[in-house]
């Protein structure tokens, strides 16, 4: 599937603008964004329900902008499940096969598989009021995948799920697509649904893509600030900083610390347009100390301890800042005590203050 | 000048009914003075019904409020002096961020040189000094739950109520806000009790949690206590996230040893013996926490058994590995680069600390 030069201005509270998507045969790509970023509008663009101002949308190698959404062969699945209510589990997976003239028998035999497949062949015989929030979404994706159309469109499909049902069909989803074996197109604002099921991800912003990347260039890679904060929480820690040399020694310096980057210090000046920078560092890339134990250490205080169970985030005031730190398992400390914090090097990211791309 | 009351709160047998169903059933608790609370369930625990019985809103049917030393069933809403902050933040919307500060302490009729001072108190506390002219339509949604903290702490009541104030904020908001909010409980030194459904919360937030379920209290207790020796299922199931996996099996005894059997693999708990004599032969659940499952060709931990890898969720700093286990999943966290495919069979090894053991029937811990 492809779309090209795709843009949406007018008639719409979420427009696009000019946006270019390739999608692999039998890819699971994912939209992702905060809402009225044109994620939505995006795939009904896609689906046939909305009408581009511009641009080329593809399916296979057919253009497919002149089709009905019909004749487009894709199924949309969509946050609010939208089931008939007079009819039970079967009569609404076999509604799209009903619709289409599909034989008896075929139709029975149809509608076992994907119950199987969903783990929802127990409840064929209910009506939607019988059924919890997660069956009747996995329902709805049963309608959607009878079909096997040649592109699913699915949005914010586990939104109205709790948090923990939402962990569970992540997975049940991924691996479905797999063993489909079939073209999804996902869109959703959280950030680890989209890096735990897709294989590429479009960060999408203002009704542009700014990234289109793996789960692990997403994360690792930003392209600038506002990938490198929608993606990751606790979010990535931020310090404003100036480039300074001394002594053939260059480093970057912020109100709070100073730190060598020698190293880097090319890298940076050749594609800096000028010298402020915002350096950016995960929360789980920096490690506390409570001795100054080497060079290019932030000095801070620990201001609040939030354990979680599997991991620990410590708040650090750095100055007037909060650094939030993740660290595995759990860490005795007091609030009010002095601590030191290292940065991976490896790991950091420099942005420009200017134009907000990533640097290094 | 900060006055300070002794302000624990006490329930004793508290319920609380509904027509036929019970809200709260026979509820007993001791929040400690100057202690951060958390009240924690699925909607419909009763964790919000509790919360408006202390505040006075609900009348309970059965038991006792104390708040101090004091018995309050009795005693109006605004002569308990508990101040409650809600999930929508109930602003005036024609008065600036100032006078909705101030609006508590006027109708107090307090001198309007305090009222001042107080006001600027506050807004620093709650940074939003550079606010304090604008109205609550200029505000975005984390600065309108600040201002409504606010109005609530303005007053330095003996109790702070909030009933689930940070769940209309965005994701990265609510991270923050948590954070802020521990700090100021503290700050402040005053007795809080927090009502929530987001475990996270709880754990990050609270001196001590009180899990609820169906009007009940599961158990209270401290986070880190509530998290690594929960008391039953229900406790063990609900925090964490993602969540304790549950592996049913049957405890059996064969060649004079003890084992679980899962009918996937068995596993031989012997050097468990005799806190487990009594269970011998009935159905029970083996819980294992993901961030406590280590992966690898080989078994590496006391305890050990195979899987097939079902599905991989990278998460960034970290990944999930669905294991198809029979017919349930088992999920290990791994580091973020961690190497396995689908369909990989690979050794789910922990450690005889970091497992339960449920008795299916009961539900109760037992190991």
């Amino acid at each position: 599937m492809r779309l090209k030069n795709l843009s949406k201005k007018a008639g719409t509270l979420c427009p696009v603008f000019d946006v270019n998507l390739e999608v692999a045969d039998k890819e699971f790509v994912t939209l992702l964004a905060p809402s009225g970023s044109g994620k939505t509008t995006t795939l009904r663009m896609i689906a046939g329900l909305e009408v581009p101002d511009e641009g080329e949308i593809y399916i296979g190698d057919e253009l497919v902008n002149d089709l009905t959404p019909a004749e487009r062969d894709t199924a949309m699945v969509f946050q609010t499940y939208a089931l008939y209510p007079h009819l039970t589990v079967r009569g609404n997976l076999a509604s799209p096969l009903r619709a289409r003239k599909t034989p008896q028998n075929e139709m029975d035999s149809r509608i076992k598989d994907v119950a199987d497949i969903l783990g929802i062949a127990h409840l064929l015989e209910k009506y939607p009021t019988q059924l919890s929030g997660g069956e009747m979404q996995r329902v709805a994706i049963g309608r959607a995948i009878i079909r096997r159309p040649r592109v699913y469109l699915l949005d914010e499909p586990l939104t109205n799920l709790d948090a923990k049902l939402r962990v569970h069909m992540r997975a049940e989803l991924k691996r479905l697509q797999k063993e489909l074996g079939q073209t999804m197109i996902y869109a959703t604002h959280d950030e680890l649904e989209a890096l735990s099921m897709s294989d590429r991800i479009a960060v999408m912003r203002n009704g542009r893509i700014v990234q289109y990347g793996t789960s692990e260039e997403i994360f690792e890679h930003p392209k600038n600030l506002s990938v490198a904060t929608f993606v990751g929480t606790p979010t990535m820690n931020l310090f404003e900083c100036i480039l300074s040399e001394k002594a053939g020694q260059a480093y970057l310096e912020s109100e709070v610390f100073k730190l060598n980057i020698t190293e880097l210090a090319e890298l940076i000046r050749d594609k800096a347009a000028g010298s402020e920078f915002i350096l950016g560092i995960r929360p789980s890339d920096l490690t506390i100390h409570t001795e100054k134990a080497g060079e290019d250490l932030i000095q801070g205080e620990i201001y609040v301890l939030e354990p979680m169970g599997a991991a620990l985030v410590v708040d650090v005031k750095v100055g007037q800042e909060l650094v939030k730190v993740k660290v595995p398992g759990s860490l005795s400390l007091e609030p009010g005590r002095k601590v030191w914090l290292a940065f991976d090097k490896g790991k950091m990211h420099v942005f420009s203050k200017k134009t907000k791309e990533t640097i290094v | 000048m900060v006055i300070h009351y002794m302000a624990r709160v006490m329930v004793k047998n508290l319920t609380k009914r509904f027509g036929k169903v019970t809200a709260v059933n026979r509820l007993n608790l001791e929040v400690e003075d100057k202690k951060f609370v958390c009240f924690l369930g699925p909607s419909g625990c009763g964790k919000t019904t509790t919360l408006r019985m202390i505040a006075g809103l609900e009348v309970p049917d059965e038991g006792e409020i104390y708040i101090g030393d004091e018995l309050v069933n009795d005693l109006t809403p605004a002569e308990r002096d508990t101040a409650m902050v809600f999930q929508f933040y109930a602003l005036y919307p024609t008065l600036s961020v100032y006078d909705n500060l101030a609006f508590p302490l006027r109708t107090q009729k307090i001198p309007k040189g305090d009222v001042d001072r107080r006001v600027r108190e506050v807004a620093d506390i709650l940074g939003v000094t550079k606010m304090l002219n604008l109205k609550p339509e200029q505000l975005t949604p984390g600065e309108s739950q600040m201002v409504a903290l606010g109005r609530a702490i303005i007053r330095r009541p003996r109790v702070y109520l909030l009933d689930e104030p940070l769940t209309n904020l965005d994701a990265k908001l609510r991270a923050r806000m948590r954070a802020e909010l521990k700090r100021l409980q503290k700050e402040l030194g005053q007795t809080a009790i927090y009502v929530t459904h987001d475990q996270l919360e709880a754990m990050t937030m609270a001196d001590k949690i009180a899990v609820m379920n169906q009007g009940a209290l599961q158990e209270y207790d401290t986070p880190d206590n509530i998290y690594n020796h929960p008391k039953n299922l229900f406790v063990a199931g609900f925090i964490g996230s993602p969540s304790m996996n549950f592996i049913e099996g049957t405890l059996k005894e064969m060649d004079n040893k003890l084992y679980l059997d899962s009918g996937e693999f068995q596993l031989d708990v012997t050097e468990f013996r005799e806190l487990l004599e009594e269970a011998k032969g009935r159905e029970v659940i083996l819980g294992i926490r993901p961030e406590h499952i280590s992966v690898g060709s080989k078994p590496s931990g006391a305890y050990a058994f195979q899987g097939e890898v079902y599905v991989v969720e990278p998460l960034g700093d970290q990944a999930i590995l669905d294991f198809k286990i029979g017919s349930s999943i088992v999920r290990a966290m791994v580091p973020p680069h961690f190497k396995a495919d689908v369909g990989d069979r690979l050794w789910l090894s922990f450690s005889k600390e970091n497992f339960q053991m449920v008795d299916k029937k009961t539900e109760e811990v037992i190991l």
